[in-house]
């Protein structure tokens, strides 16, 4: 939790998960509202508001570091981006209306989206349904001297491959933004 | 518990109003200084030394008609301002004002919170803040609040790479992300001296990110007439002038924390000398918007990326380099 | 998909640096000005019309109210076409004050430009500088005749009245302050400055021939490298008697306009020097009594005066049927006004060429394919004035 002060005591479990419902209903509420809107602006908002209870419920959980990188980078970049370019493109009120012109769209998004949350289920199917505890648990975590630090150890550790795989990947991908945006090629 | 809340809700009332306050009086400050600058007096009709102007200001804006354009999109249009506000009181919560000092036999600290990830969570919040000028822009369906919008999202999104850099020299030296050990680790030698490129890039970078001269390109008066809130009157224009101010402040509080010592001071109590620092911070933002002209967009861009961002990450580069071979 | 559409955005004519009611359709690809179509007309008052139902002594106070920033530049102008129209000599001291007066408009002019300018790139104190020293220029104008802005000094025949008492000091103390002020707070804090070099070098260039194609006059045409100046080329008001340079600049960017700008105001400091230090006595006004009014004390007392003094406000004078153009150098360039008159009390025809209207011709050709930032720091240095542009 945030070190707030020392005599703080920690809130009872009664309290976390009222709060834990009351992040996961706005969550769901939002994500409906994203998924519902005409306005693409609107949906963007929505998604806004859905990495922002996200993020509360990381810091529920103890992983303020992830709640942090959460807001910066979801929240704060890549979803300005996005409205960025919608406001690029400045999409007259008709268009906005006409969103229906893939007549199965809804049905395989519903499809696809099922068969995405099996395979998530699938993947935690551990903690879901035997109520286990992942590879991290509070007492590990401790261990390292905080979540921070726990990322950090393993992201550079670990995980270094991968991710500077990632980021030589992304890398790619921008210099192929500018290839592809570039005017004339010399 | 109850004593815990109570000193919590009593240090929010104080902070965010001395907040507030100093805001509003920084908008003083700025006009009269920038008028001294400019061979002129400034405000001085409303109480004596225009000390009430403020509060006429705000009376003003609060009466004033509040418009919303026919063809905005109106839920946006007014969630904006408060999209643009709320980030800026947020980031109050983590300025470390002082250390903890003893109030009626009590001991209480003079910042809301010392979050372990004081740093990340002020990037997080204010990274935010961009909503707010983004769907302004966006919402007005004014051509000049839209190149407004676009403008400035560019600029904040360029210049928060760089600054977020310039920071990571501070956190190696400090190692460590809360604000409070950052001020603890500026008890010898102030970070600016060691960390000056560092400065240097993060004064800059802020600037930038608070659309102030030179970089007040978003609103740039002589182009864009008010850019992205040419629309917008009444308490929403207010808010975004709050939003502005109290940005300030706290851009104001994070370079003292990290580069100018935060409390570390000879004589005068810790709080007396963080507020000193401040008021310098402020003060230079004020000359600086009376000396500078502005750039344009491009050289804009240039400087955020082909100037600031690889200069921090040169400032990384050397910190490492230094630490390693100095210890 | 693919198809992108460029953005019409209407810049003006409410617009803080359109310089007065100027009008711009841009055309914009992102930042980019694509096309530029200047709109004017929005300040027009049908002045010239105006002049064919007013007698000529009626007709200056109009004057003013064409470049209002250098209203005797522009008296001066019309009424140098008067006289030539009449045939009239001058006294030499109306002479001398009229181009000393002129040079300090010149000044004053520019300071003005210099002021917006800086305002424009958003430079705000050097506004204040500027002001400073205008204010000081129109003290002395307020001195000579009453007024600052729309002054309506000259007079056909002369000057509507004497100099005043303390005119030479008051010039004197302004010759003083003003070389230092220029250095020290114009040029250091807005010339040296990195920003102001690259926003302004390099922007907004008009090759030579592009410049007399379109026919600029004044510091626009100067810039350019072409040493053209209507004081020099065709002296009027004794101005061969003066010793006094044209600056030039050498690539016709917004930076070489600045230059060649305020070395004009020094060449102009130079000329009012000079001009003060020859101003000698005697008459203001040329004394013929059919076209200059006697002076109000005479009016008062003689009989003839104030025969005369009826006759020329209430009818005005009757030039001989002819056509005359004239033009003099104001700050903004070649101004020139052509008369036609049939021998009557009014002009049959009055038509003026104002440098601005002239000038803005260019602005497509420098902005095209510039972003808006450069716009905005070329209508700058073009320095238009739409109470001349419109008329």
């Amino acid at each position: 939790m945030i070190s707030i002060s020392k005599n703080f005591k920690k809130p009872g479990l009664k309290m976390e998960l009222f709060l834990f419902y009351i992040f996961g209903g706005i969550a769901i509420i939002a994500s409906l509202g994203l998924v519902a809107g005409k306005n693409p602006v609107h949906s963007a908002l929505f998604m806004v508001v859905v990495f922002f209870v996200v993020a509360a419920l990381f810091v529920l959980l103890g992983a303020e570091f992830l709640a942090a990188a959460q807001i910066l980078v979801y929240a704060g970049a890549i979803m300005v981006l996005f409205l960025f370019v919608i406001m690029l493109l400045r999409l007259q009120k008709e268009e906005l209306r006409n969103t229906s012109r893939h007549a199965f769209q809804k049905f395989f998004g519903i499809a696809l989206s099922l068969v995405f949350a099996f395979q998530v289920t699938m993947i935690f199917r551990g903690s879901f349904f035997k109520g286990a505890r992942g590879n991290f648990p509070p007492d590990a975590v401790k261990g390292f001297g905080g979540n921070t630090e726990a990322v950090a150890a393993v992201l550079f550790t670990d995980y270094l491959f991968p991710f500077e795989l990632t980021s030589a990947i992304l890398l790619m991908a921008m210099v192929g933004a500018v290839v592809l945006t570039k005017k004339e090629l010399k | 518990m109850t004593e815990f809340v109570i000193i919590m809700l009593v240090k929010m009332f104080v902070i965010f109003g001395a907040v507030m306050l100093t805001m509003t009086y920084i908008t003083l400050a700025e006009r009269k200084i920038l008028g001294y600058m400019q061979i002129r007096p400034g405000p001085n009709r409303v109480g004596p030394w225009g000390l009430l102007q403020p509060i006429a200001d705000g009376i003003k804006l609060f009466l004033k008609e509040d418009i919303i354009p026919d063809n905005a999109s109106k839920a946006v249009f007014v969630i904006a301002p408060a999209m643009a506000l709320i980030p800026a009181v947020m980031t109050i919560a983590v300025v470390p004002f002082g250390p903890e000092v003893s109030i009626l036999g009590r001991n209480v600290t003079l910042f809301m919170a010392d979050i372990n990830i004081g740093i990340l969570y002020i990037f997080a919040v204010s990274s935010i803040g961009v909503y707010g000028i983004v769907l302004a822009g966006w919402s007005s369906e004014s051509k000049y609040s839209l190149l407004g919008g676009l403008r400035s999202s560019a600029q904040m999104i360029s210049y928060e790479l760089s600054m977020g850099f310039a920071i990571v020299g501070v956190i190696m030296m400090s190692q460590s992300l809360s604000m409070v050990k950052l001020i603890e680790a500026q008890k010898g030698v102030w970070f600016i001296i060691p960390q000056f490129l560092g400065f240097a890039i993060y004064i800059t970078a802020a600037i930038a990110e608070l659309n102030r001269t030179p970089f007040d390109l978003p609103e740039g008066e002589s182009e864009l007439v008010s850019g992205y809130f040419t629309e917008y009157s009444s308490m929403k224009y207010a808010m975004f002038m709050l939003a502005e101010y109290i940005n300030i402040i706290t851009v104001s509080g994070i370079v003292t924390t990290l580069y100018l010592g935060g409390w570390h001071g000879p004589v005068l109590p810790p709080l007396a000398w963080f507020v000193i620092k401040l008021l310098i911070v402020v003060f230079f933002m004020i000359w600086v918007r009376a000396t500078l002209p502005r750039l344009r967009y491009d050289q804009l861009m240039t400087l955020g990326w082909k100037i600031l961002l690889p200069a921090s990450i040169v400032n990384i580069l050397l910190t490492a380099v230094f630490m390693t071979v100095f210890g | 998909m693919a198809e992108t559409k460029n953005m019409i955005l209407n810049m003006g004519p409410q617009h803080p640096s359109t310089h007065g009611v100027l009008r711009l359709i841009l055309e914009l690809d992102g930042e980019t000005v694509v096309k530029l179509t200047p709109e004017i007309g929005y300040l027009h008052r049908g002045v010239e019309k105006l002049g064919e139902n007013l007698t000529y002594h009626q007709f200056i106070p109009l004057t003013d109210r064409e470049d209002y920033i250098a209203s005797l530049s522009n008296n001066l102008a019309y009424c140098m076409t008067v006289e030539k129209l009449l045939g009239l000599e001058i006294p030499p001291r109306a002479m001398v004050a009229r181009v000393l007066l002129t040079e300090l408009q010149r000044i004053a002019s520019h300071l003005i430009w210099l002021g917006t300018f800086g305002l424009d790139i958003g430079a705000m104190s050097l506004f204040f500088y500027c002001m400073r020293e205008r204010e000081t220029i129109l003290d002395i104008f307020e001195a000579c005749a009453g007024a600052r802005l729309t002054i309506n000094y000259f007079d056909i025949g002369g000057l509507r009245k004497d100099l005043p008492v303390g005119f030479e000091k008051q010039v004197r103390d302004f010759i003083a302050i003003f070389p230092e002020r220029m250095k020290n707070d114009y040029e250091r804090i807005f010339q040296d400055n990195k920003i102001v070099r690259i926003r302004t070098e390099g922007v907004g260039i008009i090759s030579k021939e592009d410049a007399i194609d379109l026919g600029l006059s004044g510091p626009l045409l100067r810039s350019c490298g072409v040493p053209w100046d209507v004081r020099k080329s065709n002296p009027y008001c004794g101005y061969e008697n003066y010793e006094f340079d044209i600056p030039t600049g050498k690539t016709g960017d917004v930076f070489d306009r600045y230059l060649v700008r305020m070395e004009e105001m020094r060449q102009s400091l130079k000329l009012v020097q000079q001009a003060l230090d020859r101003l000698p006595g005697g008459a203001f006004l040329a004394d013929d009594p059919k076209i200059c009014l006697p002076p109000k004390q005479k009016v008062m007392t003689e009989m003839e005066s104030l025969i005369h003094h009826f006759k020329i406000v209430s009818e005005g004078f009757e030039p001989p049927v002819a056509e005359v153009y004239h033009s003099i150098e104001t700050p903004r360039g070649e101004l020139g006004f052509y008369i036609v008159s049939d021998g009557s009390n009014k002009p049959y025809r009055l038509r003026f060429r104002p440098p601005s209207f002239v000038n803005l011709e260019s602005l497509a050709k420098m902005a095209e394919g510039k972003l808006i930032g450069d716009l905005i720091a070329i209508i700058g240095a073009l320095d238009p004035v739409m109470g001349e542009v419109d008329r």
